[in-house]
């Protein structure tokens, strides 16, 4: 019992970390990408083909630069969350209705302002959607640090299915499982609540 | 220009994300693990012998991915040592096909030339035991089936309901394949299945034959007996620590250490240790220290010097030895003496009439002599 908490507090680190890098990161391209296709399309079929490595030779190939410790996880979960969250954000921007644009353009708004008053608050729900699919992920991903050394539930989960202790595994998975459920719930409350807020402003 | 700035700032992230972590070489020497039971095991085992032997201070990276986290992490300096397998070094390493007809000396003998030179990295002696494949028996059954050999199985193979992991199924000659070409078996019945539900399956006798790994503590448990592979239809995974050639460098010392347990292994004690941590969940640090101190490669003292025994420790020490619980004993007394320079525990006390004299190292434990003695009755 006295070990899960402090595995339970280093997973939430390497969640965290990698997800608010990718979030950190993709944000600003996002917003940057609205306006060169080109870059778009070529930066999504990178993306894109980070998701599909297995995690595994992920780990492995980037353990060769940052070595056996958490730094790993957290990069490479950084990396797999990028998918969610620079494709979600992109399309929140991208789909703000060209009519309230040249709304705000009419009333004389500068390019700044549409962003942070138009464009960004009605994607914001959509944005947040994206996080949320990189933390669930993220949360699971985690697990499999402990092939490379990092910290977490993994070494519970694996260790239990290893040596048939259904006991050491259940007191890692059930803590992942509750962290995914929470966060689920959580995020998709400010979610709805946006969303509720925008319909309001609307009408 | 602007696809450049993205660039620096991905780096960017890279570089604060390296930086969170606070890397940054320690000394000493790491010990790695691939993640099943006996390489963490044995990983530990040679960390606490290091440990105990010498000054070096050891870092444990154990329950690491497979072969190519470990080979790769040990490249690069993240692990100097981890305990490999002679057959998976010839094939996964090395990329050498693993074809029936070779050696497990000859296997032996390029593994270790080749790591040497490839990988600047030295094999060590194998510890004894071959984690290999066998196709395992009820121990109860062997005389009713009258099968000692794989070749023995093959003559009565059409009565025989045979199960195996579905890996065994997909390797291209030391499988399954290799089991028909080799011994001729045609099987009444072949199952695949999970590893974990093989060997209840064995034990109760739905199956008769399954496909197992030699030294897995489940054999113990389920009670089953590896048949003899009289053909060398499997190829040999005997295990020996490998280490990074500058590390042996930097502390020569090691080398003696490392070379301890060469030859020292064999299946059944590996089983044994194994079965210890899969079946009666011990944890891997005890049954490790447990097996170092009862075969005598370290001492309780090695790791602290001034450490000594308490008395109630040895008076325990003796009891156990007499065969008797502490509250038996009467009359006791417990001196601790030093004799020709050595510390010892002289100790007496009277159980059923007699008495019992014990003289027991203060550091290591043991017991230097003993001697039982019917009680002199007072003379009236």
């Amino acid at each position: 019992m006295s070990n899960i908490l402090p595995a339970m507090l280093s997973h939430l680190r390497i969640t965290f970390l990698g997800v608010l890098a990718a979030v950190i990161l993709g944000l600003p391209t996002a917003a940057f990408l609205i306006r060169h296709d080109k870059l778009r399309k070529m930066l999504f079929i990178i993306v894109d083909a980070i998701q599909t490595v297995p995690s595994l030779a992920m780990l492995t190939f980037v353990m060769l630069i940052f070595g056996l410790n958490d730094t790993t996880v957290i990069v490479a979960i950084f990396l797999y969350s990028l998918f969610p969250v620079l494709r979600n954000t992109y399309v929140g921007l991208a789909s703000v209705d060209k009519g309230t644009i040249r709304a705000g353009k009419g009333i004389g708004m500068t390019d700044l302002q549409i962003f942070s008053m138009i464009r960004f608050p009605l994607a914001a729900p959509m944005i947040l959607t994206g996080i949320r699919l990189s933390i669930v992920s993220a949360l699971g991903l985690a697990t499999t640090g402990v092939f490379i050394g990092a910290g977490g539930l993994g070494m519970l989960i694996w260790r239990g299915i290893q040596t048939r202790n259904m006991g050491m595994m259940m007191s890692g998975a059930v803590p992942v499982f509750l962290l995914a459920i929470l966060f689920e719930y959580v995020i998709g409350l400010f979610e709805k609540q946006l969303n509720k807020r925008q319909r309001r402003s609307i009408s | 220009m602007k696809k450049k700035n993205t660039i620096t700032l991905f780096l960017a992230m890279l570089l604060l994300l390296s930086m969170l972590s606070g890397c940054g070489k320690s000394k000493g020497v790491t010990v790695g693990s691939k993640q099943f039971t006996e390489n963490i095991l044995l990983g530990e085992i040679y960390a606490q012998l290091i440990e105990a032997k010498t000054d070096i201070p050891v870092t444990r990276k154990l329950n690491l991915g497979g072969t190519a986290v470990c080979h790769l992490a040990a490249q690069k300096g993240e692990i100097d040592m981890y305990f490999e397998y002679t057959g998976t070094a010839y094939n996964e390493l090395l990329n050498h096909a693993l074809e029936a007809g070779v050696t497990k000396e000859e296997i032996l003998a390029v593994c270790q030339k080749e790591l040497n030179e490839n990988s600047q990295m030295t094999l060590f002696d194998p510890l004894g035991f071959n984690n290999t494949y066998a196709v395992a028996v009820k121990t109860s059954r062997l005389e009713e089936l009258g099968v000692e050999t794989l070749s023995d199985l093959s003559t009565i193979s059409d009565q025989i309901k045979f199960g195996a992991g579905h890996a065994f199924y997909t390797r291209l000659h030391d499988g399954y394949n290799g089991l028909v070409d080799t011994y001729g078996m045609k099987f009444k019945e072949t199952l695949k299945m999970d590893t974990s539900l093989l060997y209840e399956a064995a034990h109760t006798e739905d199956l008769d034959a399954i496909i197992v790994f030699t030294t897995d503590g489940l054999l113990k448990k389920y009670d089953l007996t590896c048949l003899v592979d009289d053909k060398t239809l499997f190829p040999p995974y005997e295990g020996a620590i490998l280490c990074r050639n500058d590390v042996l460098e930097r502390y020569p010392e090691l080398r003696d250490e490392l070379n301890t347990l060469a030859g020292k292994i064999d299946d059944e004690t590996m089983q044994m240790l194994n079965y210890q941590v899969d079946i009666e969940n011990r944890s891997v640090e005890e049954v490790a220290k447990e097996f170092l101190i009862s075969n005598g490669y370290i001492s309780i003292t090695d790791q602290d010097n001034s450490k000594i025994y308490t008395e109630q420790e040895v008076l325990d020490i003796a009891y156990k030895e007499a065969g008797i619980n502490s509250s038996q004993a009467s009359e006791i007394e417990v001196e601790l003496k030093t004799k020709d320079s050595v510390e010892v525990y002289e100790i007496e006390f009277d159980y059923d009439g007699y008495e019992y004299d014990y003289v027991i190292n203060a550091k290591t434990g043991e017991i230097l002599s003993k001697s039982r003695e019917k009680e002199e009755l007072p003379t009236t």
